[in-house]
């Protein structure tokens, strides 16, 4: 629900708010023997602590994102396309002790459409790996 | 105790014929097609697995895992010992009844290698998957990487007038779609399968290792070596009859004591296994024998392993070492994670990670095979042609 809110997805939050979590927080209420205000003390400093921890994350990635092109661009991801096959590398991986920020990911139609591509193809003008990056 | 012969027939070119008997596939007119049901389905050596659902949403309405054999009912079997008398039983009931059928597997190193019999087993998961016989059926299947044309022409024979749409697929990638946790994309901290990993895929008839890296894995990407559960079945059932002659034991039971001792690494001792040998007990050490069978594997996998690291872009080569991902049966080999990633690292490879894909390795090959068949679009499926 935190994600959903710091990605804009406002709608997709608030049912999830009110659908799964608030059923899943009302039978926990229900086992529970707090009082209501130490249990919605409680309910409050949960969310509390995951909304601090995505915003950290965001703030973390806002920060890395950039640092990132800068080493290793990375490049543009195009939206599926409905005849042409797609090739795109979509990732140079970031230093290992570093958390991968979040990316953009080629649609499994856009798979397929290279599969098609290169069954195709004649053998001497399939798409190949790029050079390897020395 | 009889032993049911487990026929494995060679490459046949002929087409596929359509099974006859009363079990055979009922003829289907040209009656309109109800609905559309999306079928991924992973056509292994030993068993295949079928998940399938509607064409929209996320439902999985059937998922199954079934033996890949067919039992051909023998002539003057009293009636009532097989179920509904049928001339045909397939999967579990078949190596239920070996006494009584003849046993067919139409699958070998990931191959079909009995076109017949594949169309009666092709039949049975279409029953599987839609009783009615009123469904328009589109079949994404899993293919062994790199399999040539023949084995595919193969395919779409055996599924003619079952399957209406097939794609095949490698089936590595798309055990990489399956194991793939669509509802983590988002997260900051996820390492999605798909941009950056190396899928080894440990079945029955193959090996298939794979490249992923955010984009389709090329031919060169792929590497399909036909040593796999089989072959280890093969070395252990060899070695066991020439340390235990007349040990009558079946392949099948063979089977049966690897999947349920299987290690690699330095050989363990002991490793005592109660075996039924000409009606009586006993208790066989085995310890260095599965070690044997069960390395040979390794020994098999590790240089394609290191040759797929070494065409990995030099930038994405960290990354990819922490993501190496044993699925298929052969996960279930006792140490294998450890033993391949120790090899890495003692080989100099910088903090390698192997992880087994846990326990729906099944499931993950048919879960990739149906992402794919949802996300498919119309000029993407192959029909298929008489």
């Amino acid at each position: 629900m935190c994600t959903l809110r710091a990605l804009g997805r406002t709608l997709e939050a608030e049912a999830l708010r009110t659908g799964e979590i608030e059923a899943l927080t009302g039978r926990l209420r229900a086992e529970s023997s707090d009082s209501d205000a130490a249990w919605s003390a409680r309910l409050a400093g949960v969310l509390a602590a995951e909304e601090e921890r995505v915003a950290n994350a965001t703030v973390l990635a806002e920060v890395l994102l950039p640092l990132l092109r800068g080493e290793s661009p990375v490049p543009p991801v195009p939206p599926p396309a409905a005849a042409s096959p797609v090739r795109v590398r979509l990732e140079t991986a970031p230093a290992r002790s570093a958390p991968a920020a979040p990316r953009p990911t080629a649609s499994i139609t856009d798979f397929l459409d290279e599969m098609i591509a290169q069954e195709t193809a004649p053998a001497a003008l399939s798409p190949g790996r790029p050079p390897r990056a020395s | 105790m009889t032993s049911a012969t487990l026929e494995k027939t060679p490459a046949a070119n002929a087409p596929a014929a359509p099974s006859a008997g009363p079990a055979a596939a009922p003829q289907r007119g040209p009656a309109p097609k109800t609905r559309t049901l999306l079928v991924g389905f992973d056509l292994g050596t030993n068993k295949s697995c079928v998940l399938a659902g509607p064409a929209t949403g996320t439902d999985i309405a059937v998922s199954k895992v079934v033996p890949t054999v067919v039992g051909y009912v023998k002539d003057g079997i009293v009636d009532g010992i097989i179920a509904g008398n049928s001339r045909l039983i397939f999967g579990e009931e078949a190596l239920r009844n070996l006494l009584h059928i003849r046993l067919v597997a139409p699958v070998s190193e990931g191959v079909i290698t009995d076109p017949a019999a594949a169309r009666d087993f092709l039949q049975h998961i279409r029953s599987l998957v839609d009783p009615t016989g009123n469904a328009e059926i589109r079949a994404v299947v899993g293919v062994p990487a790199n399999a040539d044309s023949g084995a595919r022409d193969d395919i779409r024979r055996a599924a003619f007038g079952i399957f209406d749409r097939v794609l095949m697929i490698p089936e590595p990638f798309l055990a990489a779609l399956g194991y793939r946790d669509d509802s983590r994309l988002n997260q900051p901290n996820y390492l999605d399968p798909v941009v950056n990993s190396l899928f080894i895929d440990i079945g029955g008839g193959t090996s298939d290792l794979c490249l992923v890296q955010g984009c389709f894995p090329s031919a060169e990407d792929q590497v399909s070596i036909p040593f796999a559960g089989d072959a280890i079945d093969e070395l252990l059932h060899g070695d066991l009859d020439r340390v235990y002659p007349n040990n009558g034991l079946s392949r099948l039971k063979v089977r049966e004591i690897k999947e349920a001792h299987a290690y690699v690494g330095p050989s363990r001792k002991p490793l005592e296994v109660r075996v039924i040998m000409g009606g009586k007990a006993h208790t066989i050490e085995l310890g260095d024998n599965l070690a044997r069978a069960c390395n040979a594997l390794i020994d098999k996998i590790y240089p394609a392993l290191t040759s797929l690291i070494a065409r990995a872009p030099s930038d994405s080569v960290l990354t990819l070492l922490q993501n190496i991902i044993v699925t298929g049966g052969g996960s279930q080999i006792k140490g294998i994670d450890a033993i391949l990633q120790k090899k890495l690292t003692d080989d100099g490879f910088e903090a390698p990670r192997v992880k087994l894909a846990g326990q729906d390795y099944k499931r993950y090959v048919a879960l990739g095979a149906l992402k794919a068949a949802r996300a498919a679009r119309e000029n993407q499926w192959q029909v298929l042609l008489g």
